[in-house]
């Protein structure tokens, strides 16, 4: 048997972590993904202010694509894949709704609208994120984080 | 005193210092029950003064950022004060993203807090 080659930096050694997985699209289901996603990220030596980062994107946007996008429709499904390196992090999630447009979420900063109580995830995700790209018909996400070097 | 599920709850100097028993803030059915026990300060034990000492306090989502929101407004509207403390620095980034830092009196610990209160 062959032993696994030791390296000083056991960080890049690890293989990436991918899944895939169709949520229900019901209150709390986020939770069928997001242990196993957040445990990946320790494992490949994300830092856990990223980690928290990550984690409050995919989140936000779980939430937004159950609530927002399939309305709580328990005969729609929220696809969910997820990507984990040691250098990138990716998630990609597709409702099965009408889509939006992200340049139509009003700013939460501005000063008449700082106390309104609902409407800051989207903002959250673009600013914990390095990357956000949104689908035409708006009805899918891809988010990346880039670790810093 | 009310049974609570989400906080805990002492008074100290009339000002009611509220707790957090949950961690990681964002199931939405532990939110709801969260925001009702928040305005139950307000609206049944007319608690004017609430400090909310967010030491246990890992994870927040944009639902509880709403409750505070609206906490922060019904106490206003009693003519209370609320204050927060003790809030790590990936929420405090979350706060000051969305601006609510502007909007909460925000305060390194309890003691900095009380002597706000004073």
């Amino acid at each position: 048997m062959t032993e696994p080659k030791s390296s000083q930096n056991s960080k890049s050694d690890k293989p990436a972590w991918q899944k895939s997985i169709d949520l229900p699209s019901e209150r709390g289901a986020s939770r069928l993904v997001m242990d196993e996603l957040l445990d990946n990220l320790g494992e490949h030596g994300w830092a856990s202010a990223d980690i928290f980062s990550i984690h409050l994107a995919a989140e936000e946007a779980i939430v937004n694509a159950i609530v927002h996008g399939n309305k709580l429709d328990k005969g729609k499904k929220v696809h969910v894949v997820c990507f984990v390196s040691s250098t990138v992090a990716r998630i990609e999630i597709t409702d099965e709704g009408d889509g939006f447009d992200p340049t139509d979420v009003p700013d939460c900063t501005q000063d008449d609208r700082l106390e309104v109580p609902n409407g800051r995830g989207v903002m959250l995700i673009h600013n914990f994120m390095t990357r956000v790209e949104y689908n035409e018909k708006g009805n899918h996400v891809l988010m990346e984080k880039v670790r810093d070097a | 005193m009310a049974q609570y599920r989400r906080i805990g709850v002492t008074n100290n100097n009339d000002v009611a210092i509220v707790s957090f028993n949950d961690k990681k803030i964002l199931d939405e059915a532990s939110i709801q029950e969260l925001g009702a026990e928040l305005f139950g300060l307000v609206e049944q034990h007319n608690m004017g003064d609430i400090l909310l000492n967010f030491t246990n306090v890992e994870f927040l989502s944009s639902a509880a950022l709403g409750k505070l929101i609206t906490l922060d407004r019904k106490v206003k509207a009693s003519k209370g004060r609320m204050k927060m403390c003790n809030i790590r620095p990936e929420i405090f980034e979350v706060f000051q993203i969305t601006k609510l830092n502007k909007v909460f009196d925000i305060r390194k610990d309890e003691a900095e807090a009380m002597t706000a209160f004073s």
